[in-house]
């Protein structure tokens, strides 16, 4: 019985979820229905199923409605997803831009510090291996310099 | 959270975006015009704006001269338009 490994933990989870987003990236690129937001959990499960819904599943866990359900509890998941993701970054085509506008849409100004730093590295990453979404990036941008963007 | 805090975020991540990416300032530009306050809108939301458009000039110089330019114009056009409160009370 030794100590618990929290690093090697956290690679394992990063390593899974690494694997759910390529299962749900490839899903994507075959076929797409839609099904509502599901809780954490369920993913793992469809993927273990190899259910084909798993990337609009994906994109749930950055709407809105999911933060209000679990708020705490997401920021730690929500991290390790867009670790994951600044590993794919290349594949997010246009096929994939719901996910890209879920992320680039979310209200990551208020969250906590480590959350931050890794959402400002995944938009950095982002842009500069698809330019294409510079611009939704910018807009979110120059309306969150505003007063009402925050009332 | 403060506002201040949340913008400082945003400056953050603007940033490093501009270090990333040398031809993002020109792109940045009309998007910060666009987002530019109407000039119903309050005192509050012009100054914020405002503020916001300096603290970019202090890491983007590049842009400073075409945010000046936006910032005098939209004064110039408060001013004429008789609404009082924006050019008299500055802070």
């Amino acid at each position: 019985m030794g100590t618990y490994d929290y690093a090697l933990d956290e690679q394992y989870r990063k390593d899974m979820y690494l694997a759910l987003i390529n299962n749900a990236l490839q899903q994507k690129e075959r076929v797409s229905t839609h099904s509502g937001g599901v809780p954490f959990l369920r993913l793992i499960i469809a993927w273990v199923q190899g259910i084909s819904d798993s990337f609009d599943e994906l994109v749930d866990q950055f709407s809105p409605k999911q933060h209000a359900t679990s708020p705490t509890s997401s920021s730690a998941q929500l991290r390790l997803w867009l670790v994951a993701l600044s590993h794919v970054v290349s594949r997010l085509e246009r096929t994939h831009s719901a996910l890209v506008e879920a992320v680039v849409g979310m209200s990551w100004t208020t969250m906590d510090s480590s959350f931050v730093k890794t959402y400002t590295s995944f938009v950095g990453m982002l842009v500069s291996a698809r330019p294409e979404y510079l611009t939704i990036v910018l807009t979110k941008i120059a309306h969150g310099l505003t007063y009402r963007a925050h009332v | 959270m403060t506002r201040r805090a949340v913008y400082e975020r945003i400056h953050y991540l603007l940033q490093h975006l501009i270090s990333l990416i040398p031809t993002l300032p020109s792109a940045l530009s009309p998007l910060l015009v666009r987002n530019f306050p109407h000039k119903r809108q309050s005192q509050a939301a012009q100054v914020t704006f405002i503020r916001n458009l300096l603290r970019i000039t202090q890491y983007c110089p590049e842009l400073s001269d075409r945010i000046l330019a936006t910032i005098v114009d939209r004064a110039v056009q408060i001013d004429v338009s008789g609404e009082s409160s924006f050019m008299d009370n500055p802070n």
